[in-house]
């Protein structure tokens, strides 16, 4: 700022509010009447000008609208991956339970540390969805987005270390970061702005990756405002800019085809389709015993139902958990598994909202599609 | 006078208090009284009524959907709408990668004389400074609305934005520099006008 400015607000200040004529401040600083001049009549021309208004038609319908967006009862929570409505959260409860009784606690765990293209991450965005749709079983969605968010910024950092950092990433972030402030309540608010601030660093340190600077530039724009007021800018729609192809959602279907080999193998295929059911689970992945056959069929019904009864001695793993943060902190590093585990089998866990999807990262992991190629193991 | 804005700003602060707790009238008066505002900062920025209609539109759908969150901190609950409107209207330009180009108008000269009708002199000056502010830059566009078209004081205006009063001093003395030249460069002729609209 110079004084040049300081003058230019006064006299500016003078001539819109009809104190002074643009001549009378013109006379006061003749040393800077040319530079004074043109500025001076353009903000009065300015000034002066009709306001445009909206018309009261439309203040009045866009009032009905409004009125009637509070009257209506609030709308059900809002499902991170669309999890299909027909997996009503009973049916994800018996997906956890499940998963934890075949074992699949142990492959949950281990795509924790997965990201974007590994062959684990499926699994770690479809718990979770699962998660979010046991809600507020699992916690508040307020608290458990917040968490994804987290886990989403923890991902594009390691992607943008890894020099692997993609638009979809980015898209991901944004989807889930509008959520997040969605739900956001008075309780939740000032660590959704940190969650912020800490997005805006390591946004500003990651270069936008080659089809990825408008939507990178738009949380940029949406974030720095938000830090620096202090305020939430939630979003009315929550799809970001797009210079990417949209990218399918996954849900978590896992659809084995057997291949004809003569030792048979389960190759899963990425199924992204939002219509998963309950029994397209990873459950059979964690149960089949295919015999051996010189002619192997191909149709995955006689191969690939899982056992009706399993055997838990052979394949359960604990699913580990953390201990509970002594502050609303995120832990910086997984706790190790022998501090976690948790000696009853089979527990649907009662997460609290703190712990949930991050505090537990690396024990309550989530997913999304296929995991790793499914080899069997072959039996006698 | 600022015994009346603290009696204002208290009772905006209960009308808030009130929304929260999902008071449709209160939400409704909050609107009513801003909305004028809002509309104008976007037209601005815009440069097209019925599609700033729209996004102002957006601007109370998310404003309502915040509220929960919203904190007063005893700042106008019109510079918070303002934040969403420019978020919004950022957001708009990036998703339709429509945007004015930030370069010169191309006016048709505005004839001035002593028989022109003053109504018709002021609707054109106007349509010619809208194209202008259209094509400034966002923080530019910002300061002049704020400052000139809604008669923001420059601690409101500085408050709005984000940003300290020094820094809008000079923010604003860019933006008036630029808006004046490109309206020269167009042969719009500021003094002219105004003495039409003066006579």
């Amino acid at each position: 700022m110079t004084d040049f400015d300081t003058l230019l607000t006064d006299c500016l200040d003078a001539v819109t509010s009809g104190r002074l004529t643009i001549a009378e401040c013109l006379e006061r600083y003749p040393d800077f009447a040319d530079e004074l001049k043109p500025a001076l009549q353009v903000g009065l021309l300015t000034a002066r000008l009709k306001k445009p208004e909206m018309s009261a038609e439309a203040v009045s319908t866009l009032e009905t609208r409004l009125r009637a967006a509070m009257e209506a009862p609030s709308s059900p929570p809002l499902r991170l991956i669309h999890l299909p409505p027909a997996l009503g959260r009973l049916a994800a409860a018996v997906l956890i339970a499940a998963a934890l009784a075949f074992g699949g606690g142990g492959l949950v765990s281990a795509s924790a540390s997965s990201l974007p293209g590994d062959p684990l991450y499926g699994l770690k965005r479809l718990w979770e969805a699962i998660i979010l749709a046991l809600s507020p079983l699992t916690g508040s969605l307020d608290d458990l987005w917040l968490s994804v968010v987290e886990i989403r910024l923890d991902e594009v950092e390691a992607l943008a270390a890894a020099d692997r950092l993609t638009p979809e990433a980015l898209d991901d972030l944004y989807r889930a970061m509008a959520q997040a402030i969605l739900h956001a309540d008075a309780d939740s608010q000032a660590r959704a702005l940190r969650v912020l601030a800490e997005t805006r660093v390591s946004l500003s340190r990651a270069a936008p990756p080659p089809g990825g600077e408008t939507v990178h530039q738009a949380l940029l724009d949406w974030i720095v405002p938000q830090v620096e007021s202090g305020q939430l800018l939630p979003l009315a729609d929550v799809e970001p800019p797009q210079n990417i192809p949209p990218t399918a959602t996954p849900t978590g279907m896992l659809t084995a085809v057997p291949t004809a080999t003569d030792t048979p193998t389960l190759t899963p295929t990425d199924t992204l389709t939002p219509m998963p059911t309950a029994t397209d689970t990873p459950t059979a992945t964690f149960t089949r015993t295919p015999t051996p056959s010189r002619t192997p069929t191909l149709t995955p019904t006689a191969t690939f139902t899982p056992t009706a009864t399993p055997t838990p001695t052979l394949t359960w793993t604990p699913l580990p958990l953390p201990e509970r943060p002594t502050d609303d902190s995120a832990p910086t590093a997984a706790p190790s598994p022998a501090d976690q585990s948790i000696s009853t089998p089979i527990v649907i866990p009662t997460w609290d909202a703190t712990l949930r999807v991050r505090a537990t990262e690396h024990a309550i992991q989530m997913t999304q599609t296929a995991g790793p190629p499914l080899t069997p193991t072959t039996g006698p | 006078m600022a015994g009346k804005k603290q009696e204002t700003r208290v009772d905006e602060g209960r009308l808030i208090e009130r929304a929260q707790q999902g008071d449709a009238d209160a939400f409704a008066r909050l609107y009513r009284a801003n909305v004028q505002a809002i509309y104008r900062y976007i037209y601005h920025r815009v440069n097209d009524a019925h599609l700033a209609e729209d996004l102002t539109g957006d601007v109370f759908v998310r404003a309502l959907k915040g509220m929960a969150a919203y904190q007063n901190r005893g700042k106008p609950f019109v510079a918070w709408l303002y934040r969403i409107a420019h978020a919004r209207v950022v957001d708009y330009y990036r998703q339709t990668s429509r945007r004015p180009v930030e370069s010169d108008i191309e006016i048709e000269p505005i004839p001035v004389g002593a028989d022109m009708d003053r109504s018709l002199l002021r609707r054109q000056a106007a349509r010619v400074l809208r194209e202008a502010i259209a094509r400034l830059t966002d923080e530019q566009q910002q300061v002049i609305v704020l400052r000139f078209i809604e008669g923001h004081s420059l601690e409101t205006t500085a408050q709005i934005m984000g940003k300290n009063a020094n820094a809008i001093k000079a923010l604003q003395h860019r933006a008036l520099r630029a808006l004046a030249g490109r309206l020269s460069r167009a042969g719009f002729d500021v003094e002219a006008i105004l003495s039409g609209l003066s006579s």
